[in-house]
C-alpha cells in the first residue's frame, strides 16, 4: 500500500509543463496577497494565510483522482452546479444573501461561496467531456449543443445578475471549439456576428440612446461613459465613469516602476478607488510596482496559458487536452477582460483577476484548475477506445489516434 | 492540427497581452503618465481654504461705517432647506438596496420604494432642524419661518432668472421658447443659507462638535461598509450639509442713527409744529448710498480675477461676495483682502499654511454724523422735503400739501474738494434692502436705489450764473462795472420768450444793473446778454473749465458725467438759455458742488474725493482775477443777505429770513430749472426697459440753492452746501431753507468755528 502510494505520488510529482502554471499561479497569487495587503491589509493577510492554503490544498485534491473518474463525474457535477446556479436566483432562497444587488453567494458555516466561480471549471470539464469523441460540432449545427450547454449557466449567472462572470464563458467555449478543431470558418462567421451584435449595440446606445431598451441603463450609461473616456471627455469622471477613471489614474500616476507599498497605499487610499482590494486590484499593482509590475503580471499569466496549452499538446487524453485548454482559455479572459477595464478598453464590470483578486472561491476555483491540469500533465498515454475530438480529413474513419501514435 | 490550433491560441492570448501591455504602457510613460500622477497625488493634499476679512470702510474721524460681521452664520444647504436631500438620499438607497428590482420597476413603484427609505432622512432633517431652535434660541416656529422665507427668495430668484432668460432666448431665436426650456439651476439652489445668523462661540462649538461627530460617522461608515453584516445606522448625515460661515453680510454700525435736531431755527410754519423744541429724528439708510452694497461675484470677476490655488488665492470665486455701488465697489482692491490656505499633506500629516492676510481699512471724507443730520433734515418728519403751502403761489398745487420731495444734498470742503456729506432722499433703508428689495428696486418713480448725487443730472437754472459772470469777466467781455440794461426781455422781437423772473409775473423790468445786482436778483435778460457775449462756444468752453459735461472723477462708479453739448450741437437754437442754465445742460449735485468749490478758490480745478486725506491736485486754473471774484461772491453775498436777494426771505412766509445761522457768513445762489415732466414707464415686454410713457407723476421746477459759507472770520469761503428738490418750485423758497439747515447742522459739528 505504502509503495503504491509512493508510486503514485511520484508520477503525480512527475516532470510536467503544469509546474510551470503552478509556478505562475503561486507568482500571481503572491503578488495579489501584497496587492491586497497595499490597501486592505487584514484581506491580505487573510487571502495569503488562510485562502491560500486551503486553495493549494484544494489543488491537491484535484490532482488525485484519475481523469477518467473526473470524467465520469462531470455531468452529475455539471448537474448539482445547475441546480446551485438555480437556487441562487430563487427569490427568498435561505442563505442566499443579496450583495450590491447580486444574489451570487451562499452563506456557508466557513465560508460565504460563490457558485459561478465553481461553475466555470465545471462548465469546462462538461463540455470537455462533451466534446472529446464528438465532430459533430465541424458542422454549424452541430455547434448548436455546445452553445446550449454554455447557455444553460451563463443566462443563470446573468440572472443573478453577475455579468463579468458570464462574459468569460462565450470565450472559453470558442477556445475550446477551436481547439476541439470546429471549422473556423463557422466561428469565425459566430464571431463577426457576435461583434457586429456588440458594434451595434455601442453605436445604438451613443446615438440613440433611448432605443436601446436590452441594456439596464446603467449599462447604457457606462458604455458612453468609456467611449467618452476614450475620446478624453472628463465629463462623466465623476460619475459613470469615476471607477475607470480612478483606476486609470492610479495606474498612470504608477509610472515605471511604481510608487512602493507604502506610498501606493496612501495613495490609493486617498484616491478612493472602489472595490480596490477585488475587482481594481490591477489598479494596485501597476501603481504599486509600475508598467514593469504590469508587464509582470501579463508576463505570468501568458506563462500560465502557454504551460496549460503545453500540457494540453503533450496529452493524448481528448478530455485533459481540451479541458486544459478551457481552463487557459477561462483564466486569460477573466484576466484579460479585468486588465482591459483598467487601461480603459472595456467598459466596468464586476470581474476579478485571477489569483491576483481578493476573494476565497475565485481562489478555490482557479486553483482547482491548476490541480487539475497538474492532474492531467502528469498522466502517462493511455490507450483510447475510440477516435478523439482531433479531426483530420486525411486520416478521418482510421484507427483511434492513440494506436498510431 | 490540434497542435496548430493551440499555437493559433496561444498567438491570440500574445496578441492580447501585447495591446494590454501597450494600453497600460500609454497610461505609465509619457506626458499621460505626468498628468495622472498629478491627479493622484492631488488627492493627498487637503487644501482648507481660510476666509479673509474685508476691509472696515471709516468715516474722517475714524468711526466705523462698514465692516464685515464678526460672528459666524450657520448655513444649511439648500436641498435640506427643501427636503429634497431626504428624497434623494432615500431614492439612492432604494436604488443602491435592490438594483435589480428598481431597474424594472415603474415610476409609482420607484416613488413607493423611496418613500419606504425617506423618514429616516426626514427624522434627521427634523432633528436638525429642533437643534438648531435649541442652540440658536429660537422657537421651532421661527426656524420654519426662516426655512419658508428662505425657499421664498430662492423661488423668486429661480423665477425671475427664467423669465429673463426665456425673454432674451426668445428675442434671441426668434421663436418661442417654453419655460421647461428657459430654466435652469440658480447658485442660491445649489449653496447653503444661513438659518442662524450671527451666533456666539458657545452655539459655535455646538454646531462644529456635530458637524465633527457627523464627519467623523461617515469616515467609520467609509472604512466599514464592505464588511459582511454590516448597517448603515449613521444619524447625523445631514450635519454634512451644514456650515459655519462667516456671514455674506456687512455690518453698517451708523446705517440707522437718532439725531437730536433743533428745530428753534426751522421756518416758523414747521417750527410751530414741534413748538421749537429740539425732536428726535431717526434716519434709516444712513451712507448707504456712498457706502455702497455689496453682491455675489458673477462671472466679469471671475474672468478678469479668477482664483487660482497658485497664482491668486484672493481671485475670484463662486460664493464671493464683491463691492458693487459706492466705496465698497470704488475700492474693491484695497478693502478685498487676500484669503488665506491650509494645506493639509494627508501622506506626512503637515500643515503647510499661508495666512489670510485682512483687506485695507478706507477711510473716507464723510463725517457720518454730520451725514446723518442731513438726512434727518430731509426726513419727513421735519417738513422741508414736502410740499408747504409758502412753497408755491399756484394755488392748484395747494391740494397737494404734505406731497414728499425728492432730491439731493452735498456738502464739500472748499480747500480739499472733500465731500464731508451727501444725502439722497429716498433713502435706502438696510432692512427694507434685505427683506423685501423689490420694495426699493421695483420703485422707477421714486427711483431710491439710485445715488442722485452722483447719478442724476439736472438743469442747473439760474445756480449757473455766477459761473457765466465769472466767466464773462475773466474773458473781458464785460467790464468790472460795466452797467447792462435789461429791459425784462432778451429779444425784443419775441419778447415773451426770454423774461426776467420779476418781468414775467407783471413786474417791473430791472433796467440797468451791473453784475453783482443781476447775480442778486438773477436777472435771466443779464446773463442772456453775457451768453451772447462769450458765444456759444466760449460759454460750452467755460462749463468745461468748470467740470461740467463729464463725470467728476470722484471714483464712485455709476457716475453720470451731465450733459454739455459739444461743438456745432452747442450753437443750435435757443443755446443762448445755456446762460441761465436751461436749454441742453445739465450736471448731477456733485458738480455742481464742485463747480462752485472751483470759484470759491479762485478757479482752481480739483476733482472732488470721497477719500480723507486724499485731496486731488490742482488739475487747471481757471485764474479769476481777486476783483472778478469779489463781485460775483458780493453778487451771491447780496443774493442771500440783501432785500432784493432771491435766496434773503420766504416771500409767502412773512418774509422770513432763509439763512439765519450767527457768526456765519452765507453767499448763495438759487436755481428754478425747468424739468420735464416725470412720467409712468410702461414695460409691455417686461425686459425691464419703458416701452412707452404714461400718465405724469410729477411736474414742475426742479428747486436747487448752492451757498458758500465761510466762518465770519474767514477770508475766504470753507464750505460748499447746495440742496436740490426735484419737481419743488421756486430754489430759494423750497431748497434755501435746507441749505440753512445744513449750515446750522455744519457750525454744530464744529466745521464753520
Amino acid at each position: 500500500m505504502n509503495r503504491w502510494l509512493l508510486d503514485y505520488v511520484r508520477s503525480m510529482l512527475r516532470p510536467n509543463a503544469g509546474w510551470y502554471a503552478l509556478f505562475a499561479a503561486v507568482m500571481l497569487t503572491i503578488i495579489g496577497v501584497m496587492a491586497i495587503g497595499t490597501v486592505e491589509p487584514s484581506y491580505g493577510t487573510l487571502q495569503g494565510q488562510k485562502w491560500l492554503p486551503v486553495a493549494l490544498f484544494v489543488m491537491l485534491i484535484c490532482m488525485i483522482p484519475h481523469p477518467r473518474l473526473i470524467g465520469q463525474a462531470t455531468y452529475p457535477l455539471a448537474i448539482i452546479t445547475v441546480i446551485v446556479l438555480a437556487y441562487l436566483i430563487m427569490p427568498g432562497a435561505p442563505l442566499v444573501p443579496k450583495i450590491n444587488g447580486a444574489t451570487s453567494w451562499i452563506d456557508l458555516p466557513m465560508m460565504r461561496v460563490q457558485p459561478s466561480e465553481l461553475a466555470k471549471v465545471v462548465f469546462v470539464l462538461a463540455l470537455a467531456r462533451y466534446l472529446r469523441y464528438r465532430s459533430s460540432y465541424r458542422t454549424l449545427r452541430g455547434l448548436a449543443i455546445p452553445f446550449v450547454i454554455m447557455f444553460l449557466p451563463v443566462l443563470m449567472i446573468l440572472k443573478q445578475p453577475d455579468l463579468g462572470t458570464a462574459l468569460v464563458f462565450a470565450p472559453t467555449l470558442f477556445a475550446m471549439l477551436v481547439a476541439a478543431g470546429a471549422k473556423l470558418r463557422h466561428l469565425g462567421g459566430l464571431l463577426g456576428i457576435a461583434f457586429a451584435s456588440v458594434a451595434i449595440v455601442v453605436s445604438v446606445t451613443l446615438w440613440a440612446p433611448d432605443s436601446m431598451q436590452v441594456l439596464k441603463p446603467h449599462q447604457r450609461d457606462r458604455i458612453v461613459a468609456m467611449v467618452g473616456l476614450i475620446q478624453g471627455d472628463t465629463r462623466y469622471n465623476d460619475n459613470e465613469a469615476y471607477q475607470a477613471d480612478k483606476a486609470m489614474t492610479l495606474i498612470g500616476a504608477g509610472g515605471i516602476s511604481g510608487y512602493g507599498g507604502d506610498r501606493a497605499s496612501t495613495i490609493i487610499m486617498h484616491n478612493r478607488l472602489p472595490h480596490d482590494h477585488n475587482d481594481m486590484i490591477f489598479a494596485v499593482v501597476v501603481n504599486r510596482w509600475g508598467l514593469l509590475g504590469a508587464w509582470a503580471v501579463m508576463g505570468l499569466y501568458l506563462v500560465l496559458v502557454a504551460s496549460m496549452l503545453l500540457v494540453a499538446a503533450r496529452s493524448k487524453d481528448p478530455f485533459a487536452r481540451l479541458a486544459c485548454v478551457g481552463f487557459a482559455a477561462s483564466l486569460f479572459t477573466q484576466a484579460s477582460i479585468n486588465i482591459g477595464m483598467h487601461v480603459g478598453l472595456v467598459p466596468i464590470t464586476g470581474i476579478t483577476l485571477p489569483f491576483v483578486s481578493y476573494g476565497g472561491s475565485s481562489l478555490l476555483a482557479t486553483f482547482a484548475m491548476i490541480g487539475l491540469t497538474l492532474n492531467f500533465g502528469s498522466r502517462r498515454p493511455t490507450m483510447l477506445a475510440r477516435p478523439s475530438f482531433e479531426f483530420d480529413r486525411s486520416r478521418s474513419g482510421s484507427l483511434p489516434q492513440a494506436t498510431r501514435l | 492540427m490540434f497542435h496548430r490550433r493551440l499555437l493559433l491560441l496561444i498567438a491570440a492570448a500574445a496578441a492580447v497581452t501585447l495591446t494590454l501591455g501597450a494600453a497600460t504602457a500609454k497610461l505609465t510613460i509619457g506626458p499621460e503618465q505626468a498628468r495622472r500622477q498629478a491627479a493622484a497625488e492631488k488627492a493627498l493634499l487637503k487644501p482648507d481654504l481660510i476666509p479673509t476679512v474685508r476691509g472696515r470702510i471709516l468715516d474722517r474721524h475714524g468711526r466705523v461705517l462698514a465692516e464685515d460681521e464678526a460672528a459666524f452664520d450657520v448655513t444649511v444647504h439648500y436641498s435640506v432647506i427643501t427636503g429634497d436631500w431626504a428624497y434623494d438620499n432615500a431614492r439612492s438607497d432604494a436604488r443602491r438596496a435592490d438594483r435589480e428590482r428598481w431597474s424594472e420597476m415603474d415610476f409609482a413603484g420607484r416613488e413607493k420604494l423611496t418613500t419606504e427609505y425617506k423618514q429616516r432622512y426626514d427624522d434627521q432633517i427634523e432633528m436638525l432642524w429642533r437643534t438648531l431652535a435649541e442652540v440658536g434660541g429660537k422657537s421651532r416656529q421661527e426656524i420654519e419661518d426662516r426655512r419658508n422665507r428662505i425657499i421664498g427668495r430662492v423661488h423668486r430668484i429661480a423665477t425671475g432668472h427664467t423669465a429673463n432668460r426665456q425673454r432674451r432666448l426668445t428675442k434671441q431665436l426668434q421663436e418661442e421658447v417654453s419655460w421647461a426650456e428657459a430654466s435652469e439651476t440658480v447658485l442660491e439652489q445649489v449653496q447653503g443659507h444661513a438659518m442662524l445668523d450671527g451666533i456666539d462661540e458657545a452655539t459655535r462649538t455646538v454646531v462644529m462638535g456635530f458637524i465633527a461627530e457627523a464627519e467623523r460617522e461617515q469616515q467609520e461608515y467609509l472604512r466599514h461598509r464592505r464588511k459582511s453584516g454590516f448597517q448603515d445606522t449613521r444619524a447625523l448625515q445631514v450635519w454634512r450639509q451644514v456650515g459655519l460661515q462667516r456671514p455674506a453680510r456687512r455690518n453698517y454700525p451708523f446705517e440707522t442713527v437718532t439725531v437730536m435736531l433743533e428745530t428753534g431755527h426751522l421756518p416758523s410754519a414747521l417750527r410751530d409744529r414741534f413748538d421749537g423744541q429740539p425732536t428726535e429724528v431717526t434716519v434709516r439708510g444712513v451712507g448707504l448710498h456712498t457706502l455702497g452694497l455689496m453682491r455675489d461675484a458673477w462671472s466679469g470677476e471671475f474672468t478678469s480675477r479668477p482664483f487660482h490655488p497658485q497664482n491668486d488665492l484672493g481671485g475670484y470665486m463662486d460664493g464671493d461676495r464683491v463691492g458693487s455701488t459706492g466705496i465698497e465697489a470704488m475700492m474693491e482692491d484695497r478693502l478685498r483682502g487676500t484669503r488665506g490656505r491650509n494645506i493639509l499633506h494627508l501622506d506626512s500629516n503637515t500643515v503647510e499654511e499661508t495666512p489670510a492676510m485682512r483687506g485695507g481699512d478706507v477711510r473716507v471724507s464723510i463725517d457720518i454724523q454730520l451725514q446723518a443730520r442731513v438726512l434727518a433734515i430731509m426726513s419727513p418728519e421735519i417738513g422741508l422735503m414736502e410740499l408747504q403751502p409758502w412753497h408755491t403761489r399756484d394755488e392748484a398745487r395747494l391740494a397737494d400739501v404734505g406731497q414728499p420731495f425728492n432730491g439731493a444734498a452735498v456738502v464739500m470742503e472748499v480747500e480739499t474738494g472733500e465731500v464731508l456729506a451727501t444725502a439722497s432722499v429716498p433713502t435706502m433703508p438696510l432692512a427694507t434692502l434685505r427683506e423685501d428689495p423689490d420694495l426699493l428696486y421695483g420703485n422707477q418713480a421714486d427711483a431710491p436705489f439710485r445715488n442722485r448725487v452722483i447719478a442724476q443730472p439736472y438743469q442747473p437754472g439760474s445756480t449757473l450764473k455766477p459761473l457765466v459772470l465769472a466767466s464773462v469777466y475773466a474773458d473781458r467781455k464785460l467790464g468790472l462795472d460795466e452797467i447792462i440794461d435789461t429791459p425784462g426781455y432778451l429779444w425784443p422781437n419775441k419778447p415773451t420768450a426770454y423774461r426776467d423772473w420779476r418781468f414775467k409775473r407783471g413786474g417791473a423790468p430791472f433796467g440797468p444793473i451791473d453784475g453783482t445786482e443781476a447775480i442778486a436778483r438773477s436777472s435771466n435778460v443779464f446773463f442772456g446778454k453775457m451768453a451772447q457775449r462769450l458765444g456759444s462756444e466760449g460759454l460750452v468752453g467755460w462749463f468745461e473749465g468748470f467740470g461740467m459735461g463729464e463725470p467728476t472723477g470722484c471714483g464712485l462708479p455709476g457716475e453720470h458725467g451731465g450733459d454739455l453739448p459739444a461743438g456745432r450741437a452747442a450753437g443750435t437754437h435757443g443755446w443762448e438759455f445755456m446762460g441761465i442754465g436751461q436749454g441742453p445742460i445739465r450736471w448731477t449735485p456733485l458738480q455742481a458742488a464742485n463747480a462752485y468749490a472751483t470759484l470759491a478758490r479762485g478757479g482752481a480745478f480739483k476733482r472732488p474725493t470721497y477719500l480723507a486725506d486724499h485731496a486731488r491736485p490742482i488739475e487747471r486754473d481757471l485764474d479769476f482775477s481777486d476783483q472778478n471774484l469779489a463781485r460775483v461772491f458780493e453778487g451771491m453775498r447780496q443774493s442771500a443777505n440783501e432785500s432784493h436777494g432771491t435766496t434773503h426771505h420766504l416771500s409767502l412766509l412773512n418774509r422770513e429770513l432763509i439763512f439765519n445761522v450767527p457768526g456765519v457768513t452765507v453767499m448763495a445762489k438759487s436755481g428754478t430749472a425747468d424739468a420735464a415732466p416725470l412720467r409712468e414707464a410702461i414695460d409691455h415686454d417686461g425686459d425691464g426697459l419703458p416701452d412707452a410713457w404714461g400718465r405724469v407723476l410729477r411736474d414742475g421746477d426742479h428747486s436747487w440753492v448752492v451757498a458758500m459759507v465761510q466762518p465770519e472770520t474767514a477770508s475766504a469761503p470753507t464750505h460748499v452746501v447746495l440742496a436740490v428738490v426735484e419737481y419743488a418750485g421756486s430754489g430759494g423758497q423750497v431748497a434755501g431753507p435746507i441749505v440753512n439747515q445744513i449750515i446750522w447742522a455744519l457750525k454744530q459739528e464744529g466745521y464753520l468755528d
